[in-house]
């Protein structure tokens, strides 16, 4: 979990689209509902180290580049 | 239909159902409390309260721990909205307690029995209603 205050920003959202991604297939690829990739999306939850890096690896991109802690 | 769907289709009714449950919770609760020494109303608030609570557990995991639906319906946004819920539930016993208390105190006299009913009532609707609104809110598109 973040620390009070700090918030993560992500863009998986383009990168999913980036794949021609939807978010039913993207949740299927790594084994989570469609509403958890919605939520991550959307800045609501923040997941899991390890759905993070599962994320990562479906996507084929670095954590640290789908998510940022916002300035 | 994949199973993505399947699970959607599944968690939208679990949190239609917890609706209910909650809402013929407080119906039995307060029906049994207007017409107190009614066995059958204590009756059914209680089973109602135990199919509740039951309900709150990841139930489909445990019984089906290999099935993809029963995975998805326990994963883990699901596993972070239940936390939220039981923390809402929590909060609602806390001050229902203290509604208890102070009615007890200043107005009319409670049994333990309902004493203890309306706060599980209070903990466990408020629990229901907060898991079923943040997993019909998690899916709006």
């Amino acid at each position: 979990m973040p620390l009070v205050g700090d918030r993560l920003s992500n863009v998986l959202k383009a990168e999913r689209e980036r794949l021609g991604l939807t978010q039913g297939a993207l949740a299927e690829a790594i084994g989570v509902s469609r509403k958890t990739i919605n939520t991550i999306e959307n800045g609501i939850f923040v997941p899991s180290t390890l759905l993070a890096l599962k994320l990562a690896r479906t996507l084929d991109r670095p954590v640290e580049t789908l998510f940022q802690i916002e300035e | 239909m994949t199973v993505i769907d399947v699970a959607e289709r599944k968690s939208r009714a679990r949190a239609t159902t917890f609706y209910f449950f909650a809402a013929m919770s407080l119906l039995t609760l307060w029906v049994s409390m207007a017409m107190p020494g009614s066995d059958l109303l204590r009756g059914i608030w209680t089973g109602l309260s135990f199919a509740a609570v039951i309900n709150l557990l990841p139930l489909a995991r445990w019984l089906k721990p290999n099935s993809p639906v029963a995975r998805l319906l326990d994963d883990d946004g699901v596993r972070e909205h239940r936390r939220m819920s039981c923390t809402a539930g929590f909060w609602a016993s806390m001050i229902s307690a203290f509604a208890v208390a102070i009615t007890v105190e200043e107005a009319a006299p409670l049994s333990a029995f309902d004493a203890v009913r309306v706060v599980a009532t209070a903990a466990i609707s408020a629990a229901l209603i907060s898991f079923a609104t943040l997993e019909l809110r998690a899916a709006r598109g």
